[in-house]
């Protein structure tokens, strides 16, 4: 099997995810509620995991490193904590669902917002659409560094900026970024929040993400419920990290999440270097194949890569491939506004995705594969 | 409880051994519900580091013979 489906989640991580997981499903109790011994261990687990991720994104204070459920749910955190009084939002042209859809549920909230659509690849009209859509009533600027479906990097560096002279706040959806790109919070100072899966490119188990609280915006709960703080009063602490992780928190989860994070730190310049060879190997190799379209650029691409047949709908491709023993993703990618924006609608296009335990002699099967495909097609 | 292991991350980089306790009910008023022990002598040290930070600090107690607290005023 060969799986380029990084995108949706890495599926091999690290030896010592899998370990830390199953050891601190024997050895830790329940974090931040008792003073024995498990449930020290429990904290200094998740305390060591939040002080990593603190020091590889940028934040000087730990408290500021917040435990979800996936980026999605931290996304809804950001996008609720800054909109929850009505107002508008601009969202690029590449966002995923997990933007659009949160926006969409708060319209009766008296919440609007305008998609900044622009030409695939060209990040001076990504940041000049940004730029144009903004309004007197614009509350926050939401943008990916990296689209899920095309691999595009949007210049958030430059998006950042604007939205730092103009004071609207920006959230960063780091959901194909994080562990690949650089992304440092000092570097983003107009940055509130930044949101990203645990299970992607940080090699954590699923059902882990982190939000990242940069600005002084104060964050508004999904959920309330018991932190072990404070106890007494019956209103939820407004504290971070206590204000948004009510309840038991995943730390076997977050163990894992921890030596993924470790394995980033220990590996991560070559990660991308990796990734965008394998990316670039895939596109040429494809590029060949007759009737074959490839969404290619290498001046500001990550490692995702969409491609199709003319005559063919994605799923066809996908489900060939599938039977070959490749494993790729075909469809819209829960982002109709990139396919849009790049003229994709309505079939969609087939994603490759790699990560670290991809290998070029894998790109060069999945080649093969592809070869053999097109014939049938 | 974060709040907690951030400030005995800042005590220990500066030499200051300090464990972590779970405290009686009522004396962690408005903080996480920890507490860090630490030797008296230390007390003035730890106190001007935390100062310089956004932790909050909900008190100072003397643990005394016999396993009772008094509160120290500051």
């Amino acid at each position: 099997m060969i799986y380029f489906d990084a995108a949706a989640t890495t599926l091999e991580k690290p030896d010592a995810v899998c370990r830390a997981m199953a050891s601190a499903m024997a050895t830790c109790a329940n974090p931040g509620r008792s003073g024995h011994r498990p449930a020290l261990r429990a904290a200094e687990t998740v305390y060591n995991c939040r002080q990593a991720a603190a020091e590889l994104f940028g934040l000087d204070q730990p408290e500021r490193v917040i435990f979800t459920q996936n980026a999605t749910h931290g996304l809804n955190i950001a996008i609720k904590s800054l909109l929850r009084q009505g107002g508008h939002a601009v969202i690029s042209g590449y966002e995923h669902n997990s933007v659009a859809r949160p926006l969409e549920a708060m319209a009766d909230q008296g919440v609007t917002y305008t998609a900044a659509y622009s030409p695939l690849f060209d990040p001076d009209a990504a940041y000049r659409a940004i730029l144009e859509a903004l309004r007197p009533d614009t509350c926050c600027v939401i943008v990916n560094q990296v689209s899920n479906v095309f691999g595009f990097q949007l210049p958030v560096q430059r998006i950042d900026g604007l939205c730092r002279r103009r004071g609207i706040p920006m959230v960063l959806d780091a959901s194909q970024s994080a562990g690949v790109l650089p992304v440092r919070a000092e570097q983003l100072p107009g940055t509130a929040f930044i949101a990203m899966p645990g299970h992607k490119g940080l090699y954590g188990p699923q059902g882990t993400g982190l939000l990242l609280c940069c600005g002084q915006e104060p964050p508004h709960s999904l959920m309330q419920g018991g932190t072990g703080s404070d106890s007494l009063e019956v209103r939820q602490p407004e504290y971070l990290p206590d204000a948004l992780e009510s309840g038991t928190l995943n730390v076997p989860g977050i163990a894992g999440l921890r030596e993924g994070i470790r394995f980033v730190q220990k590996n991560r310049p070559e990660l991308r270097e990796r990734e965008e060879r394998l990316c670039r190997r895939a596109a040429e190799g494809l590029g060949n194949l007759p009737g074959m379209q490839v969404w290619y650029n290498s001046a500001c691409q990550s490692g995702v890569l969409s491609f199709r047949m003319e005559k063919a709908d994605p799923s066809q491709l996908c489900d060939g491939l599938a039977q070959r023993g490749v494993c790729l993703r075909s469809g819209l990618h829960c982002s109709p506004l990139a396919h849009r924006s790049a003229g994709t609608l309505p079939e969609g296009t087939v994603r490759a995705s790699f990560s670290a335990f991809n290998t070029p002699a894998q790109v060069e099967r999945f080649l093969q594969a592809a070869r053999e495909v097109v014939k049938t097609l | 409880m974060t709040h907690a292991q951030s400030a005995g991350n800042i005590l220990r980089r500066s030499g200051i051994s300090a464990a972590m306790t779970k405290p009686p009910t009522g004396m962690g008023r408005g903080s996480c519900a920890y507490g860090l022990i630490l030797a008296s002598g230390h007390l003035p040290v730890a106190l001007q580091l935390l100062q310089k930070t956004s932790l909050p600090l909900a008190g100072v107690y003397d643990m005394l013979p016999g396993g009772g607290w008094r509160e120290v005023l500051l």
